[in-house]
């Protein structure tokens, strides 16, 4: 995370020739669940066929320290789960650093009491006009070999900011889901 | 087959034997799917608010604070200091401007190559790379957009200018917009114009 220009400009020209890197503003204002910072993620299926599929059944993934801009310690803003695993106070709050969407919107009610919330139609919509915005974008690379019968599994991370605004975060090909699963059989 | 791929572990809560309902929703497809006859495209229109609450966007912070409660209003004062201005704020006016960008990329083409005496290639090929970049995402483009994109370029492949077509990005892009699939037939025609008129095939043929 870097201040200014200077430092993202030295940080970068340190990084090896001929990668790319993405600079990316940090959101500074997020909703916080229970005064801690949280993101969602949702899973996208893509077919050969350029089918999209969403998966209903997202989670959420909160940090186990209290949010402040002025420390500086990852704990407090990355979620990650392979970052905050190792975290003294990693499922001190909730199993796993992890959340149902139920429980958000079950938040999100209590927190915003005289709005009318649907989960559906006021979050889960702008992650999908995300999706298919970044599916566009790269459509193009996927499945260069032109396979059959294949498909593609992406974890979409997003992030709440404290006007309720989506703001995709990262998008990543590959991820351990044996966290998720433990969730899920629950 | 399938009880060969499904996972003993962890067998899926709604059991696809049963009919093909299942948690994934279809949100994107192109030439159709088993879940849909239609092309399908779920996203929602580009001058929808980022906001998902009026109440709670800036604009209209002035008009309606009280909605969100004594606590929200309190919030909202703060972050209404803090705020700076964003990147994000000017979203809207770049895609209308991007769209609008179309209608007066026609009309300046359409002046500059019947109107003047003489024809600028940097102009117009300054005009084919944005009308080629717009529509390499024709799927964000309207029908309007769409058929502006492809006059535009049926108006630079008849026109004196058509020397530009020979460029080897453009012969690229173009390459690409009619290999990608369900290219609609507009475009293609659009394409195969702007071909058929380069010198490139010009040399081709002599």
């Amino acid at each position: 995370m870097f201040r200014n220009l200077d430092d993202i400009l030295n940080a970068i020209g340190s990084k090896p020739s001929e990668t790319y890197w993405v600079v990316q503003k940090y959101i500074e204002r997020p909703l916080l669940y229970l005064g801690r910072k949280f993101d969602i993620r949702v899973w996208v299926l893509i077919t050969n066929k350029r089918e999209v599929f969403f998966y209903k059944h997202g989670y959420i993934r909160t940090s186990s320290d209290t949010y402040d801009t002025k420390n500086k310690n990852n704990y407090v803003h990355l979620t990650n789960n392979c970052l905050q695993k190792f975290g003294d106070n990693y499922g001190k709050h909730e199993e796993g650093n992890t959340l149902s969407f139920d429980s958000l919107l079950e938040f999100l009610k209590q927190a915003f009491p005289n709005l009318q919330i649907n989960f559906e139609k006021h979050v889960v919509s702008k992650m999908k006009d995300f999706v298919i915005d970044s599916y566009l974008s790269w459509k193009k690379n996927l499945n260069p070999n032109k396979r059959k019968n294949v498909f593609e599994l992406f974890g979409y991370d997003f992030l709440l900011d404290e006007d309720l605004r989506t703001w995709l975060i990262e998008v990543i090909g590959y991820y351990p889901m044996q966290l998720y699963l433990n969730l899920k059989h629950q | 087959m399938l009880d060969i791929v499904l996972d003993p572990l962890f067998p899926p809560i709604n059991d696809v034997r049963n009919g093909r309902a299942n948690d994934f929703d279809l949100i994107y497809c192109e030439g159709g799917s088993v879940y849909s006859d239609k092309p399908l495209n779920v996203r929602s229109p580009f001058y929808v608010s980022r906001y998902p609450f009026p109440e709670l966007d800036p604009k209209n912070t002035g008009q309606e604070a009280n909605k969100g409660g004594v606590e929200y209003e309190a919030r909202m004062s703060k972050t209404n200091q803090l705020r700076s201005s964003s990147v994000e704020s000017n979203t809207d006016n770049k895609i209308a401007s991007y769209h609008c960008s179309l209608e007066i990329i026609f009309k300046n083409l359409y002046n500059h190559i019947n109107f003047r005496a003489e024809i600028n290639p940097e102009v117009v090929n300054s005009h084919l790379t944005k009308i080629l970049g717009a529509l390499k995402n024709w799927e964000l483009l309207s029908s309007k957009h769409i058929s502006l994109a492809c006059k535009s370029l049926h108006l630079i492949a008849n026109s004196a200018a058509n020397v530009i077509l020979s460029d080897q990005n453009h012969i690229l892009s173009i390459s690409k917009l009619l290999s990608s699939e369900n290219m609609k037939l507009e475009i293609q025609l659009a394409a195969v114009s702007y071909l058929s008129n380069s010198p490139i095939n010009r040399i081709f043929w002599l």
